[in-house]
């Protein structure tokens, strides 16, 4: 069974269509990479997988349960985990805060428990320090445990991005772009970061522009186009594709 | 010293001053401002929690803290409650409309949007008590309302009724102050706190938006409202005055000027509010908000984040030296004091 699988899936913005009868599945497991266009859709989809938009028609299947009209937060109880184009973090917080403020999933004292302090809520509190300590190890933060996120150069701001993304504890993660803005030192990092993530048994969909970070990670992708989808394979299927390059280097639609 | 060690000293210092102050008082009018100071302390901590907590507002605050006062008022003189039900009855009201408004409210407003619910909301709920003159006494107000009756006597110590409305003033404001610093460490807390510093990033990591902010804003009119019970068993009268934009001013000059998302920032804001009242008293009212008026002007231009928050890092800096250079304002007063002296010899 696929762990994520878009069916017929179509969203209309007005008379414009911005998903066109999107097929789609990703197995568990995978590094699955979307491209497309500026304007093609990718990051429409990715919303509309989310719940930040409601699908014009068609379904959203995730573990086999249909999660379409769910609300985000909803689907993030489901360990599905996204992230923003434009860098997210708790800008205002420090990387550690960052971290024990996505780890809501995690958690689960009540409010007795942190009035009184009692056992539960501090051994909570211990768990939740060390996860922080493990997580900053795994993304390459740990000296930056107390900096501002504000003060974060533009790549460390991505780490913490993943790092957040991951205290949620996810199944699958979506990843919009995450090499935007990177060095190519950095890409190589994130790209093996990827792959580590994959091997702990988080399935990755990742949008990204970068070819050489897609062509590098990606065990499967899809190329959308006005909304479309009009490629679909592993890298060198993609790399090859008539479809694929006339999208990119602006040939006739559909040739 | 360490900031630590130096906000557990100011916080001694600060319980020293409020244990003494009464003694040092000598008239009950002089003990009357303290117990003001305490429950308006206890209102700007409750609106703060929208301010400062949510990154909201609301400007029904002073709606909220007028139906915890008429409850209390209402139920103890025309059904003869017990004083204490009645307080505990206006917490109860207060977070059920709290709860109601929230939930209307909060699930699709944010802001400006929310402002503008509340504020309507505060209208009319100052059209009803003015109207409903049966129930609330319309424009003369409810007089005569009862003092909690205080019958403590532990170990031989009797308690003198002035100095006991004080002690439970100041009970309530410290077991407010301790709620809401264990809130801000709480899984809820951090679930606000996240919803406040980016939406979207906290819903996609699992935090319902509207579920918190309900929560958050209920505790905030329930706190509200036992401002208000205790202000009107304070004050022995209730009127449709309270529920006026002024209270609404006032609290936000103390939320303002003392600093908002901070614990100390509503209380020091509370008693500079009061102290600086006193002293124009003479002046008259209109006289009174223009000094006002341009007190929360300075405040804003020369200490944005409030005077306590200010204060915090400036003696953070003078402590430690490690935390970021306070800025502005604080700096130049720190540098001419004899205490920035000291910081410019180093």
């Amino acid at each position: 069974m696929p762990i994520l699988e878009l069916t017929n899936l179509i969203k209309d913005f007005g008379g414009l269509r911005a998903l066109d009868n999107v097929n789609l599945s990703v197995e568990k497991g995978e590094i699955f990479g979307l491209i497309g266009p500026n304007g093609s859709g990718k990051t429409t989809l990715l919303n509309v997988i989310t719940g930040f938009l409601p699908p014009t028609a068609g379904d959203v299947l995730y573990k086999g349960q249909s999660i379409a009209g769910l609300k985000p937060f909803q689907i993030a109880k489901e360990k599905l985990i996204r992230t923003f184009q434009i860098t997210s973090v708790f800008t205002n917080l420090t990387v550690e805060e960052n971290i024990l403020h996505a780890s809501h999933l995690k958690t689960n004292s009540t409010i007795w428990g942190s009035l009184f302090t009692t056992p539960g809520y501090r051994r909570e509190e211990r768990q939740l320090q060390e996860r922080v300590t493990e997580l900053l190890a795994f993304t390459g933060l740990e000296d930056k445990r107390n900096s501002s996120a504000a003060n974060l150069g533009a790549g460390e701001q991505r780490d913490l991005e993943m790092a957040v993304a991951l205290a949620a504890d996810p199944e699958m993660m979506l990843l919009d772009e995450p090499a935007a803005g990177m060095t190519a030192e950095e890409q190589a990092k994130l790209m093996r970061l990827i792959e580590t993530v994959r091997d702990r048994g988080i399935t990755v969909m990742v949008i990204e522009h970068n070819m050489k970070v897609i062509m590098g990670i990606c065990t499967r992708i899809m190329c959308l186009n006005f909304g479309a989808k009009i490629a679909e394979g592993s890298a060198e299927e993609i790399a090859s594709n008539e479809a694929v390059i006339s999208a990119y280097l602006g040939g006739k639609r559909g040739a | 010293m360490t900031t630590t060690n130096a906000k557990y000293l100011g916080l001694v210092a600060a319980l020293a001053v409020a244990i003494i102050a009464p003694f040092l008082l000598t008239s009950d009018y002089d003990r009357e401002i303290l117990v003001l100071i305490c429950i308006f302390a206890i209102a700007g901590l409750s609106l703060d929690i929208i301010m400062g907590h949510m990154g909201q507002f609301s400007f029904g605050h002073a709606a909220v803290f007028g139906v915890g006062a008429y409850t209390s008022a209402i139920l103890s003189l025309r059904y003869g409650v017990p004083v204490w039900w009645g307080i505990l009855a206006a917490i109860a009201v207060t977070l059920l409309a709290g709860f109601i408004l929230g939930y209307v409210a909060l699930r699709r407003t944010r802001e400006f949007e929310l402002a503008i619910i509340t504020f309507a909301l505060g209208a009319i709920v100052l059209s009803v008590a003015q109207a409903w003159h049966s129930l609330t006494g319309g424009m003369t107000g409810l007089h005569r309302v009862p003092a909690p009756p205080f019958d403590i006597s532990a170990g031989g110590l009797e308690l003198r009724s002035e100095f006991a409305f004080y002690w439970l003033a100041l009970a309530v404001l410290i077991i407010t102050i301790y709620a809401i610093h264990r809130f801000t460490n709480s899984r809820i807390g951090r679930a606000v706190r996240s919803i406040r510093e980016n939406e979207d990033l906290a819903s996609s990591i699992g935090v319902s938006p509207t579920y918190y902010y309900v929560i958050a804003f209920t505790v905030a009119t329930g706190l509200g409202g036992l401002a208000g019970a205790l202000y009107g068993h304070h004050l022995g009268f209730v009127n449709a005055g309270m529920l006026r934009l002024n209270i609404m001013v006032i609290m936000l000059m103390i939320v303002l000027v003392g600093g908002s998302g901070s614990l100390g920032g509503p209380v020091l804001g509370s008693a500079i509010y009061w102290l600086v009242s006193e002293q124009l008293r003479a002046l008259g009212e209109e006289y009174r908000f223009l000094i006002f008026g341009g007190i929360l002007l300075a405040s804003i231009i020369f200490l944005p984040r409030g005077v306590f928050p200010s204060l915090a890092s400036t003696a953070s800096w003078l402590f430690e030296g490690t935390a970021d250079r306070p800025s502005g304002w604080s700096r130049f007063v720190a540098q001419r004091s004899w205490l920035g002296l000291f910081v410019l010899k180093r």
